[in-house]
C-alpha cells in the first residue's frame, strides 16, 4: 500500500467490497438486535441526564452514519471535522496543523515535509465530531485492512455514532476543559471517568466501547 | 611601567564600555553570548514562503527562560523572513515525531509501551513550550508550559515571555529562584472528593542541583475525615515526585502545602480547579459529584 500523501479531493473515499460488507452487516446487527432500545442501555442512558437527551437519537444516527475508507481518504482532518468546535475556536494551532495533515496518516505512515511520520498504533475508525454548515456530522473513517476489521464491533460503531451525534472527542483533560461545558468527553458520558480530568485509561479508547457492550447498548457477536 | 599603565587603562576602557552596554541596554544581557541549546526536528506541518509550522525538541533543563529565549533567536534567524513562525517545542524526541491534535480510536494495543504511543495525553505531556512569531501583528513569544499542553487557555502554571524581552523573566512558577519545567497533573482523587475529604498535606524536601525533588517527607497532615489522610498524603508525594526545576550548582530546601478544599461554588459537579502560591502552597479546589 502506497504511503498516505495530502490530496486535493474534498470527500472522503466510498468503500466496497469485504469491508463494506463488514461495516454493514455489523450496523444491521446493531440496528435489528433490539439493543439500542433495550431496558438495560435505556436504564444506562436515563441515569445521566447529558446521556438521556441522547437516547431517543441513537437509532436514527445509526441509520445516518456513512462509512469512508480511511487509509485511501486525502482530505484534511480538519475538513473531515475532525476537530472538536471548541478547540476549533480556541486552539488555532491545531487548526493550521489538522489542515495540513490526511486523514490517511491516521491509519498509514504518512509522507509530510520532513520524511515519513508512522501511525501511532492500529487505528480502528475515527469519525467526524463537528457538523458540516446546515448539517449533520455523520461521517466515519474505518480502516479497511483485513487486521483491523477484526476490531470493527457494534461497539465500535455506537462509539463512532457518539462521536457523531454528541461532538465529544474520546477525552479531555483538565487544561483542555476550560471553557467547555460537561460531559466534557465521551469517556465522562459513558460514565467511565474516575478522578476529575484523569483518564482512567489513557492510550486507549476503547474503555468507550466496552462501556457500551456492557450497558447492553451493543452485542458483541 | 607606562605600558602597563595604558594597558590597565585599556582594560578599564573596554570594562566601562561593557558595563554602560549593561546598564542602559539590558537587553544584552539576555541575548548577547547566547548560545542556543540543540534541538531535534520533528514534525514539519507546513514550510512555505510565508509561513513554518514545525515540532522540535530539546533537553527539559533547556526549558528555562534564558535558554528558551535564546532558542527563539535562533529560531527567528533561521526562518525570519516568514510571516509567520510557529514551533511547538517537545522535551520527547519522538513526541515532536509523532504528536497529533486529535486522537483516532485504537485497536486494543500490545502491552504498556504501546498503550502509551497511542496516548494523546502521553505526546502533550511532553509539550512544555510554543514559539510564536508574527511580524505583521507585532507578536512574539516564547508560552512556558510546565504541565505541557496543547491547548491555548489561559492556565496559571504558564508563563508567557513576550520578546524581544529586556531582562530574564521570572516563572510564575518557581521556587528558590528556579523555574518549575515539568510535573504532572494534579487532581483530586475521586474517592476523596465523593467523601468529600478535604484538608492540607505538608511536605518537605529537596530541590537537588539537577532540579529533581529528593528526601520527600511528609511532615505535617490535617485532614477530615482522617480516614482519608492516606489517600490525600500518598496522592500529594506522587505528585511532588514528578517536579522538576532548573538545575542549579546548589541545593535548596523546599517546604509545600498540598491543600484539598471542597468547593460547591465550582460550576460544575465533579469539576476540579487548581491554584497556585508557590512557593507555599498549591491549592486543589473540588466539587464533589452528586
Amino acid at each position: 500500500m502506497k504511503p498516505c500523501q495530502s490530496g486535493f479531493s474534498h470527500l472522503g473515499n466510498a468503500f466496497g467490497g469485504d469491508a463494506l460488507l463488514q461495516y454493514n452487516d455489523t450496523k444491521q446487527k446493531l440496528l435489528n438486535g433490539g439493543y439500542l432500545t433495550c431496558p438495560s442501555c435505556s436504564a444506562f442512558f436515563n441515569a445521566d441526564p447529558f446521556r438521556a437527551s441522547y437516547f431517543n437519537q441513537l437509532t436514527d444516527a445509526v441509520t445516518r452514519q456513512i462509512p469512508y475508507d480511511g487509509p485511501q481518504t486525502t482530505i484534511s482532518q480538519y475538513d473531515a471535522g475532525m476537530l472538536s468546535p471548541t478547540k476549533a475556536a480556541t486552539n488555532p494551532t491545531a487548526v493550521s496543523i489538522m489542515k495540513k495533515v490526511p486523514v490517511c496518516a491516521l491509519f498509514l505512515p504518512f509522507r509530510g515535509p520532513n520524511g515519513t511520520v508512522p501511525p501511532t498504533g492500529l487505528v480502528t475508525a475515527a469519525s467526524q465530531i463537528t457538523p458540516p454548515t446546515n448539517g449533520l456530522a455523520t461521517d466515519v473513517y474505518i480502516h479497511t485492512s483485513a487486521k483491523a476489521l477484526k476490531f470493527l464491533t457494534q461497539g465500535t460503531i455506537l462509539h463512532e455514532v457518539l462521536h457523531n451525534l454528541t461532538g465529544l472527542e474520546d477525552f479531555l483533560d483538565l487544561d483542555e476543559r476550560t471553557g467547555v461545558q460537561p460531559p466534557f468527553d465521551l469517556k465522562t458520558l459513558v460514565g467511565i471517568e474516575t478522578s476529575p480530568g484523569v483518564d482512567p485509561k489513557p492510550g486507549t479508547t476503547i474503555d468507550i466501547t466496552k462501556q457500551l457492550e456492557v450497558k447492553g447498548c451493543a452485542g458483541t457477536n | 611601567m607606562q605600558v602597563r599603565t595604558e594597558r590597565i587603562s585599556g582594560l578599564r576602557a573596554i570594562l566601562g564600555i561593557c558595563t554602560f552596554l549593561f546598564a542602559f541596554f539590558p537587553a544584552a544581557r539576555v541575548s548577547a553570548q547566547c548560545a542556543p541549546p540543540h534541538y531535534q526536528e520533528g514534525q514539519i506541518w507546513e514550510n512555505s514562503e510565508s509561513t513554518v509550522l514545525t515540532a522540535i525538541s530539546i533537553h527539559l533543563t533547556d526549558f528555562a527562560p534564558p535558554k528558551l529565549i535564546c532558542l527563539a533567536n535562533a529560531l527567528k534567524q533561521r526562518y525570519g523572513d516568514r510571516k509567520r513562525i510557529t514551533v511547538l517545542i517537545f522535551s520527547s524526541a519522538d513526541a515532536a515525531k509523532r504528536y497529533l491534535p486529535y486522537q483516532p480510536d485504537y485497536a486494543p494495543a500490545n502491552g504498556p509501551k504501546q498503550e502509551r504511543l497511542q496516548s494523546r495525553q502521553f505526546w502533550v505531556s511532553h509539550l512544555h513550550a510554543l514559539y510564536s512569531y508574527e511580524p505583521d501583528n507585532h507578536k512574539e513569544y516564547v508560552d512556558v508550559r510546565p504541565l505541557g499542553s496543547d491547548s491555548n487557555s489561559i492556565s496559571p502554571d504558564r508563563t508567557r515571555i513576550d520578546l524581544p524581552t529586556t531582562a530574564i523573566p521570572h516563572c510564575r512558577l518557581e521556587m528558590s529562584g528556579r523555574c518549575l519545567l515539568e510535573l504532572r497533573s494534579i487532581f483530586y482523587p475521586a474517592a476523596a472528593l465523593k467523601q468529600k475529604t478535604s484538608g492540607s498535606i505538608d511536605l518537605t524536601g529537596t530541590i537537588a542541583r539537577s532540579g529533581k525533588i529528593t528526601d520527600i517527607k511528609v511532615a505535617e497532615v490535617n485532614v477530615e475525615p482522617a480516614e482519608g489522610r492516606d489517600l490525600l498524603a500518598n496522592e500529594a508525594v506522587r505528585n511532588l515526585m514528578t517536579w522538576r526545576f532548573e538545575p542549579r550548582e546548589h541545593e535548596d530546601a523546599l517546604r509545600i502545602a498540598y491543600t484539598y478544599t471542597i468547593d460547591n461554588a465550582l460550576p460544575y459537579r465533579g469539576q476540579t480547579q487548581i491554584q497556585w502560591a508557590l512557593p507555599n502552597e498549591v491549592t486543589i479546589k473540588g466539587n464533589p459529584p452528586e
